[in-house]
């Protein structure tokens, strides 16, 4: 565990892949948002989880390093959305919607539709440590050049 | 006859009994600037699931077939983009249960889903 969707927004293109790729595997909803300037926005899998927090009938549970959305729980009341800090909960119709990882595709050893699709590699699922480290490297590896900017 | 019976000081004016009501009984429309909660005079016998869906144990059942209850709300509107988005006591009772993990005043609690994903955006493209 404590594998999770991270992102490099340095490395978006915008080309909404992820939206497209996420709404085929969730039956036309989409779970990620590109905002502009083209950054990717979707379910942290909040530690300190407020959705969880306000969700009276179970229906969001953290659990193992991820936050469990349980749809047939879901009364649609809508107080998870307004708990959400960075809105990556939405309604639709009767309940709500949110990342879940792709845990179907995960059951079958396969990654998250977004990861696998995104075509500028921001999209990266790995667990923190190794992310960090990965971003340390290439800063300093970066700086080591020269180039003022980090992390590209 | 069955008729559901609000209390008005218990409800904030959530969507879980319109959204739960099957037979589509209890309607719920946003108008402007405010939110209308409409409950039958009557309702099925056998159904209680507004009751078990109600976050704050504000529906009760009485005997009497009583006259519809309309309820009304205040929308909450956005900061960022002026929509209405949620009533006020929605968000007083999010916040409230909240409180423990965000703090009193987060600074995102008067934008509407919608915004704060922009705001998120905009806070993380000033960490590139």
């Amino acid at each position: 565990m404590g594998y999770e969707i991270l992102v490099r927004p340095e490395r978006c293109i915008s080309c909404y892949a992820c939206e497209v790729a996420c709404a085929r595997e969730h039956g036309g909803i989409s779970n990620v948002r590109v905002y502009p300037p083209g950054i990717p926005i979707f379910c942290r899998q909040c530690q300190g989880a407020t959705c969880a927090e306000v969700c009276y009938p179970g229906a969001l549970e953290r659990r193992d390093g991820e936050v469990l959305l349980h749809a047939e729980k879901c009364t649609g009341c809508e107080l998870c959305l307004l708990a959400c800090p960075f809105g990556a909960i939405k309604l639709e119709g009767k309940r709500a919607y949110k990342c879940d990882l792709c845990s179907h595709r995960r059951e079958e050893g396969l990654l998250p539709a977004c990861v696998l699709t995104c075509p500028a590699g921001a999209m990266n699922f790995s667990c923190v440590a190794d992310f960090s480290s990965r971003k340390r490297k290439i800063a300093g590896l970066s700086w080591a050049m020269g180039h003022e900017r980090r992390g590209k | 006859m069955k008729a559901i019976e609000v209390n008005r000081e218990k409800c904030i004016g959530c969507r879980a009994c319109s959204t739960i009501c099957s037979p589509l009984l209890i309607t719920l429309t946003d108008d402007g600037h405010r939110r209308v909660i409409a409950f039958p005079p009557s309702c099925e016998e056998d159904c209680d699931r507004c009751l078990r869906a109600c976050p704050t144990r504000a529906i009760a059942f009485g005997e009497k077939p009583g006259v519809s209850a309309i309820l009304e709300f205040e929308l909450a509107f956005c900061d960022r983009c002026g929509k209405p988005f949620a009533t006020k006591e929605e968000l007083a009772y999010v916040l409230s249960r909240i409180s423990s993990i965000v703090g009193e005043e987060p600074e995102w609690k008067n934008l509407c889903p919608e915004c704060r994903g922009k705001e998120s955006a905009l806070g993380l493209l000033k960490l590139l």
